[in-house]
C-alpha cells in the first residue's frame, strides 16, 4: 500500500465518515474527500486505464486537469461516465466504477494492446482507411467494428436520465471566476465599493490554492485570512457559488456556468442535479488560476507519477500521503514548496532540480526539512508497470540525461512550470502571447472585452502577486463601472528566487523511452514527431492527427509540452508554432443541463383554444398543428378518423355543422391610413371596401410569391379586423410591423395581434341561417341584411339568457352557406354551448379539422399545403385577383419572366381513373408511362370525398388545366412503390358556381 | 354579463415557502395608442383622466381608481383594471386609437420573498431591485411564448404579474408548477 491517511491535518471532517463503493467493494472516506483522495487513502493505485494501450493509470493531479483517474459514477440510468475522480466528492452510497477495462482496471485483458503499441501510433486508424495492401475499404470494413468497440472511455447509460436540470439567469456588476487569493482579493475590493459581485468557484470549497497549503505565508495564517474574507464577502452580499464552473465566455458579458447542485447530496429531493446559470455581467475578472504541467520522461504515466503540487495537495487538503518515499522533479521554484509539504508529513523526499544552479535559500530550507536536494538532476524513467517502485535519474545537460542512479520510491512528483488557465478569454478569440520568462502563454491585453485576468491566470504565480493582481483587476473594474479614478496599482511581479529552466522532455541517449504528454489519449512525444514527419506542420492539424488535447481534460496537462515538441521538430520557436484554440466548454457539461427544463411536457408549448374543455367533453380527438392543439374529429360509437370525418362532412353538407376557428391569426389594423396600408399590403384592392363588409385578400412577399391569404373585415372607417392562416399568424404580424417601421414609417397605422382576444366558431351548412336566426337578437342574418361577405356586430344570447358581444361575417371555407362568429375568448365556452344546442336541434354536428379539410378540398380552396412559398397568385388560379392598377408588395417581382411563364405548375383537381383508387399527398405526377425525372408536378392535398364518393386531390401540374384537363396522368409514390392513374380536372369539385355558398 | 371563463384548465392558486402564486380575477385591458405628433397631448390627457403621473417607457403607475397604467411601447399604453371598467381615454382617430384586449392575456401573480428566485428560472432580464423596481414593466420570451412582466409590490413584498397570450395559459401554469417544486 503506497498511500494512507495521515493521522492529522487536511481540510476534511474526520468526524463524518462516508461510505462508498469502488467496483462493488465498500470503502470509507470523510466528508471533504474526493473519490481520488479517498481511494488514495486506501492505497488504491490503479484507478483507470488508458484509451488505446490500456496501460494502468493512477491519480495524476488533484483537479480538472486529471488525465489518469477517470471513472464512472452511480449505476443504471444514473450512470455518469468519464468523471474525474479528483473532482467528484464522495457521498454516502456513491458507487464508483473503473472504466475502459475488462474485467476491471486492476486486471484488464485489454492491456494486451500495449504489446502491439507500435501499431497504434498517431493516426493509426486513418491509416487503416488506406490499408496496408492498398485495399483500404476492405480492411477498414474488417477492423471498423473492433475499432468502434474499443473507442471511447466509459459508457453512458442508454436509459432515460431520471434526473432533471434547470437554467437560471443572473445579473451582476462583476463576475469573479475563481476563489483563490486573486479572486478573493478582487471580490473583497469590489464589495468594499458596493459592487454587486458574484464569485464562482468550480471546487466544492472556496479558497483555491490556499486549500492546498501551497501559499507562501503558511497554512494557518492563510486559513484565517480565507475564513475572514469569506465571512466579510457574505456580509457584504457577495453571491458565492461553489461547485460552479464557468464553462464558456460569450458576447456582451454573458458567461455560461454549470452548478453541481445535488451530486454531493445523499437525499437530493426535488432539486435539479445540475443548474446551468447564464450570468450577464458588466465586468468579468478571471482569476482562474494556473495548471501545473509535467515534463515528459520514460514511462511517466505509471501509477504514482503525478504533479508535484497535487502530491502536496493530498497531504495538506485531504490529509493523505500519496506515498511513503517521494521523488520530486522540478525546473522551477514552486516545486520546493510541494517537496517541503511532503517532507513535513513524514514522507521521505528527494528533490531533483533540473537547474544546475538551485535557488540557495529554498534549497537550504529544503535541506533543513530533511529533503535530499540534487541539483542538475532529472527523472529519466519510472520503474514499475502497475505502480512506481523506483525512478532512474540522471544528470541533465539541457536536452538529455543518462540514467546513472535508481532511487526507490512509490510516488514521483513533477513540476515543469505553470500554464495559466486562459481558456475563457480564449473563447472570445483573444490570442495569448508566449512569455519566455515564465515559459507560458499569457494574455496581456484583453482589448475591448470587459474582462480582466488576475492572479496566476495572468502569470502572477506567487500568493503575494496574486493578491495584488486581484486588487488591481478590481480597481480597473470599479473605474470602468463608476468612472471613479483611483490610483493605478502597479503590475504585480512573480518574484521567484531563480528563473525557470524550460524542460519539455528528457531524452536518453541511444534508448527510446515511452514518454507521454497526453496520458488519457495515449499520445507520446514520439507521436508528435511522427505527425511532423508525416507532414503535419500546422499545430491544429497535429492536434487532430495525434488527438493531443482532445481527451476529457482538453489538453490542460499536455498541450504546451506538445507545442514545444512540435516547435522543436519543426526547428522553429513556440511562438512561431502558435497554440490551438480553446472553445467552450472549459470542462465537460451535461447535455441535460444545457437542455434545462425543456423536456417532456415542457419540450414545447401547447396552445389551446378557449373552447378546449367543451371539445374534451364531447370526446374530441385533437391534432397538433404547430403549437396549437386543434379539434380533429368527434368520434361516435367507436368511429375511426376516416369514418368520423366523413360523417361530419356529410352532416354539414346535409344540414349544418360548427367548427372551432379560434386558431386563425387575427390582427387589428387601426388608424387614418389603415385603408391605404391594406391596399399596399394586399395584391387585390381594398380602397373601396365598405364598412360592414369583408374581403378575401391575397398577400404576396416581396419576391412575388404568395405569402398568405385571409379575410379582412372593415369594422369602422379606420378599424379593420384582419384574419390570417393559423400557421402564418406570427409571420404576417412581423411582416406588417416591418413594413410600418422600415418602409412606411410615415403611415399612421397601429397593428395589434388580437388572435387570443377573440375566439370563433364557423357555422356552416344549408341550415346555418336557421341556427343563427334568433340566436343573435340584434343581428339580421337574411340575404338582404347580410349578403355574402357581410359583417355585423351585435350579441349572442347564451343558455343563461344573457347576451355576449359577437361580431360575425358571412364567409365560407367549406363551400356551404356559412358565418364565422367571433366573441371575446372568455365567452367562447358560453358561445360554444349555445350554438351547439341550436346546431343539434337543426340536425347538425360539431366538426373538426379533418372534415373541414375534406370540404375545402372538394371546394378547391387552398391552404398552407398549396401556399408553400413557391406558388404565385396565378399558380393557384387567383391571378385575376391581383390588381393591375395599384402598387402593392410583391407586384414588381411577381412580373418576373419565370413567374409568368405559361408552363408553370398550376393548381388542378385530380380524380382517380378507377373509382375507389387512392393516392397520396406528396405523390409525384408524371405523364402516363413516363415515370422518370422530376415529373409534371405533385399532389398537394387529398381527401376521401363523401360528396363524390371517391378520393379527390389538389395538385400542381406543369401547364395546368389548359394543357392537361381531361387527360390521364400518373400519381407515383416512390416511397411506397404505389402508382395511381388520375384524371386532371377542375379543382372545384363541388358547387363550382358557388350557388350553395351564396344561396 | 356572462361569467368569464378562466383560461387555466387547472388550479393556479398555491403557496410555497416564500412564494405565493395566484391568478388575479379576469379584468379589463385597454390599449391606447397615439401617433408621434400626438404623443404629448395623449400622454397629458391620459395622465389627467387617470389622475396620475404619466409612466415612462417600461414603467407603470397606479391610477387614481386603482388601475395600472403601463407604457408598453413608445406610442402605446395599457390600462389594466377590473372587469367591465371602461377605456379611460378614447382618442379621436386623428390623435390615436384604442382597443379592447381584455380577453387577450392570461395572468398569474407571483409574490413573496423568493419570488425573484423563482422568476430567475423563467425570465432572462435583470430582476434586481436596482434594475426592475416596483411598478416596472418588461417584455421577454419564455419557452417560445411572449411574456410580459409587471412588478407591483405588496408593501415591501415583491410581486410580479406574468402575462402570456391566453392560449398559452396552461403552459405558464405548468412551468410555474414545475419550478415551484424546488421551493419545498
Amino acid at each position: 500500500m503506497s498511500g494512507y491517511r495521515l493521522p492529522r491535518g487536511g481540510r476534511i471532517d474526520r468526524s463524518r465518515a462516508v461510505s462508498f463503493t469502488w467496483d462493488d467493494t465498500r470503502y470509507m472516506g470523510f466528508t471533504g474527500d474526493t473519490v481520488a483522495s479517498a481511494l488514495m487513502a486506501r492505497g488504491e493505485r490503479i484507478i483507470g486505464r488508458s484509451f488505446k494501450y490500456h496501460r494502468a493509470r493512477g491519480i495524476m493531479s488533484a483537479g480538472v486537469e486529471e488525465s489518469g483517474a477517470v471513472v464512472s459514477l452511480w449505476s443504471d440510468a444514473r450512470r455518469v461516465a468519464n468523471v474525474k475522480a479528483t473532482q467528484a466528492e464522495i457521498v454516502p452510497g456513491l458507487a464508483v466504477w473503473g472504466q475502459n477495462a475488462w474485467p476491471s482496471v486492476r486486471m484488464d485483458l485489454g492491456s494486451i494492446n500495449n504489446l502491439f503499441g507500435r501499431f497504434f501510433g498517431a493516426g493509426f486508424y486513418y491509416k487503416t482507411f488506406f490499408g496496408i495492401s492498398g485495399r483500404g475499404t476492405w480492411e477498414w470494413m474488417q477492423f471498423e467494428k473492433l475499432i468502434r468497440q474499443a473507442a471511447g472511455m466509459g459508457r453512458a447509460s442508454d436509459k432515460p436520465d431520471p434526473d432533471h436540470y434547470e437554467i437560471m439567469h443572473d445579473h451582476c456588476d462583476v463576475l469573479v471566476v475563481g476563489s483563490g487569493p486573486a479572486g478573493l482579493s478582487a471580490a473583497a475590493a469590489l464589495a468594499s465599493q458596493g459592487m454587486d459581485v458574484i464569485l464562482a468557484e468550480q471546487d466544492f470549497a472556496v479558497g483555491g490554492s490556499i486549500l492546498s497549503g501551497g501559499s507562501d505565508d503558511g497554512g494557518s495564517a492563510s486559513d484565517a485570512w480565507l475564513a475572514s474574507t469569506v465571512e466579510d464577502l457574505t456580509a457584504k452580499g457577495v453571491r458565492i457559488w461553489s461547485r460552479t464552473t464557468a464553462f464558456g465566455l460569450y458576447d456582451h458579458g454573458v458567461v455560461g456556468l454549470i452548478e453541481r447542485v445535488t451530486d454531493h447530496l445523499e437525499h437530493p429531493g426535488d432539486l435539479p442535479r445540475e443548474r446551468c446559470r447564464i450570468v450577464r455581467a458588466r465586468r468579468i475578472i478571471l482569476a482562474t488560476g494556473a495548471v501545473e504541467r509535467p515534463f515528459a520522461f520514460g514511462d511517466n504515466d505509471r501509477p504514482g507519477v503525478m504533479l508535484a503540487s497535487s502530491a502536496a495537495t493530498y497531504v495538506s487538503r485531504f490529509g493523505v500521503a500519496p506515498g511513503k518515499r517521494a521523488v520530486i522533479g522540478v525546473n522551477n521554484d514552486s516545486g520546493y514548496a510541494s517537496a517541503m509539504t511532503l517532507a513535513q508529513a513524514g514522507i521521505e523526499t528527494t528533490l531533483l532540480d533540473a537547474r544546475a544552479s538551485v535557488p540557495r535559500s529554498l534549497a537550504s530550507t529544503a535541506r533543513e526539512a530533511g529533503i535530499d536536494v540534487r541539483a542538475g538532476m532529472v527523472p529519466v524513467q519510472a520503474i514499475g508497470s502497475r505502480g512506481v517502485r523506483a525512478l532512474d535519474i540522471g544528470r541533465y545537460d539541457g536536452e538529455r540525461a543518462l540514467a546513472e542512479d535508481r532511487l526507490p520510491c512509490d510516488v514521483i512528483g513533477v513540476s515543469g512550470g505553470w500554464t495559466p488557465v486562459m481558456h475563457l478569454i480564449s473563447h472570445k478569440g483573444i490570442k495569448p502571447a508566449w512569455n519566455e520568462e515564465l515559459s507560458a502563454f499569457i494574455v496581456e491585453d484583453t482589448g475591448i472585452e470587459p474582462v480582466a485576468l488576475a492572479g496566476s491566470a495572468a502569470g502572477h504565480f506567487t500568493t503575494e502577486a496574486a493578491l495584488k493582481g486581484g486588487e488591481r483587476a478590481a480597481a480597473e473594474a470599479i473605474k470602468a463601472l463608476t468612472g471613479k479614478r483611483r490610483t493605478k496599482l502597479p503590475e504585480p511581479v512573480t518574484d521567484w528566487e531563480a528563473p525557470l529552466q524550460p524542460v519539455w522532455e528528457i531524452h536518453e541517449p541511444d534508448r527510446k523511452l515511452k514518454c507521454f504528454i497526453d496520458p488519457q489519449h495515449d499520445v507520446t512525444t514520439e507521436d508528435v514527431r511522427l505527425a511532423h514527419r508525416e507532414g503535419y506542420v500546422s499545430v491544429e492539424h497535429m492536434k487532430r492527427y495525434t488527438t493531443l488535447g482532445m481527451a476529457t481534460d482538453q489538453g490542460k496537462m499536455g498541450n504546451v509540452v506538445g507545442l514545444a515538441l512540435m516547435a522543436e521538430a519543426a526547428g522553429s520557436t513556440i511562438p512561431e508554432t502558435g497554440t490551438t484554440t480553446f472553445r467552450p466548454p472549459y470542462t465537460p457539461v451535461s447535455i441535460g443541463a444545457l437542455a434545462g427544463d425543456e423536456r417532456g411536457t415542457l419540450w414545447r408549448p401547447t396552445r389551446h383554444t378557449p373552447m378546449r374543455l367543451e371539445h374534451e367533453q364531447l370526446g374530441c380527438k385533437f391534432v397538433d398543428a404547430g403549437f396549437w392543439r386543434r379539434s380533429w374529429y368527434y368520434p361516435e360509437k367507436g368511429e375511426n378518423l376516416a369514418r368520423a370525418a366523413k360523417r361530419e362532412a356529410k352532416a354539414v353538407r346535409a344540414s349544418v355543422g360548427m367548427v372551432d376557428v379560434s386558431t386563425l391569426g387575427k390582427i387589428m389594423v387601426q388608424g387614418p391610413d389603415a385603408t391605404e396600408f391594406l391596399n399596399r399590403v394586399y395584391s387585390n384592392p381594398f380602397a373601396k371596401l365598405p364598412v360592414g363588409k369583408a374581403r378575401y385578400g391575397l398577400m404576396l412577399r416581396d419576391d412575388g410569391f404568395v405569402f398568405d391569404d385571409g379575410t379582412t373585415w372593415r369594422l369602422t372607417e379606420t378599424d379593420y379586423f384582419m384574419t390570417t392562416t393559423t400557421a402564418n399568424a406570427g409571420p404576417v404580424m412581423l411582416h406588417l410591423a416591418n413594413l410600418l417601421q422600415t418602409r412606411w414609417p410615415e403611415m399612421r397605422v397601429h397593428i395589434t395581434s388580437v388572435s387570443d382576444h377573440w375566439g370563433g366558431l364557423a357555422v356552416a351548412g344549408p341550415k346555418a341561417r336557421e341556427v343563427l336566426d334568433g340566436a343573435c337578437p340584434d343581428i339580421d342574418f337574411s340575404d338582404d341584411a347580410m349578403p355574402f361577405m357581410g359583417v355585423r356586430q351585435g350579441h349572442l344570447r347564451v343558455e343563461s339568457g344573457q347576451d355576449i358581444p359577437v361580431m360575425t361575417a358571412r364567409l365560407s371555407f367549406s363551400g356551404e352557406q356559412a358565418w364565422e362568429v367571433m366573441t371575446p375568448a372568455d365567452y367562447c365556452p358560453a358561445m360554444f354551448r349555445a350554438l351547439l344546442t341550436r346546431v343539434r336541434a337543426a340536425g347538425g354536428v360539431p366538426y373538426g379539422l379533418e372534415a373541414m379539410d375534406c370540404m375545402r378540398v372538394e371546394k378547391g380552396h387552398v391552404t398552407g399545403r398549396e401556399l408553400d412559398g413557391r406558388t404565385t397568385a396565378a399558380d393557384i388560379g387567383l391571378g385575376m385577383m391581383a390588381s393591375k392598377k395599384k402598387p402593392y408588395i410583391g407586384r414588381v417581382l411577381a412580373g418576373r419572366p419565370d413567374l409568368v411563364r405559361e408552363d408553370r405548375p398550376t393548381l388542378v383537381g385530380l380524380l382517380p381513373v378507377e373509382k375507389g383508387a387512392r393516392f397520396k399527398a406528396g405523390a409525384i405526377l408524371f405523364p402516363q408511362n413516363e415515370s422518370k425525372g422530376h415529373g409534371l408536378g405533385h399532389v398537394s392535398s387529398i381527401a376521401d370525398s363523401p360528396e363524390l364518393g371517391s378520393w379527390v386531390g389538389l395538385g400542381f401540374v406543369t401547364g395546368g388545366l389548359p394543357k392537361w384537363e381531361g387527360k390521364e396522368i400518373s400519381a407515383e409514390n416512390p416511397i411506397d412503390g404505389e402508382s395511381t392513374r388520375v384524371r386532371v380536372v377542375s379543382p372545384h369539385f363541388f358547387d363550382p358556381k358557388g350557388e350553395r355558398m351564396h344561396g | 354579463m356572462v361569467e368569464r371563463a378562466s383560461p387555466f384548465a387547472g388550479t393556479v392558486q398555491t403557496g410555497r415557502s416564500g412564494i405565493e402564486v395566484s391568478a388575479p380575477d379576469r379584468g379589463s385591458l385597454w390599449q391606447i395608442a397615439c401617433w408621434p405628433e400626438t404623443f404629448s397631448s395623449i400622454e397629458t390627457d391620459l395622465a389627467q383622466v387617470c389622475g396620475c403621473a404619466a409612466p415612462g417607457p417600461g414603467e407603470a403607475v397606479k391610477t387614481a381608481d386603482g388601475r395600472f397604467l403601463v407604457r408598453i411601447e413608445p406610442l402605446k399604453w395599457w390600462v389594466l383594471g377590473e372587469d367591465g371598467a371602461d377605456c379611460p381615454l378614447k382618442p379621436e382617430v386623428e390623435a390615436g386609437a384604442w382597443l379592447d384586449m381584455s380577453h387577450d392575456q392570461a395572468a398569474i401573480d407571483v409574490g413573496g420573498s423568493h419570488a425573484r428566485d423563482l422568476l430567475k428560472r423563467m425570465v432572462s432580464f435583470d430582476l434586481r431591485d436596482t434594475a426592475f423596481p416596483d411598478l416596472r414593466f418588461g417584455s421577454t420570451t419564455l419557452h417560445h411564448m411572449f411574456l410580459k412582466v409587471l412588478r407591483h409590490d405588496d408593501g415591501d413584498t415583491p410581486r410580479y404579474r406574468l402575462m402570456v397570450m391566453r392560449s398559452y395559459a396552461d403552459d405558464l401554469r405548468e412551468i410555474l408548477a414545475h419550478h415551484l417544486r424546488h421551493f419545498g
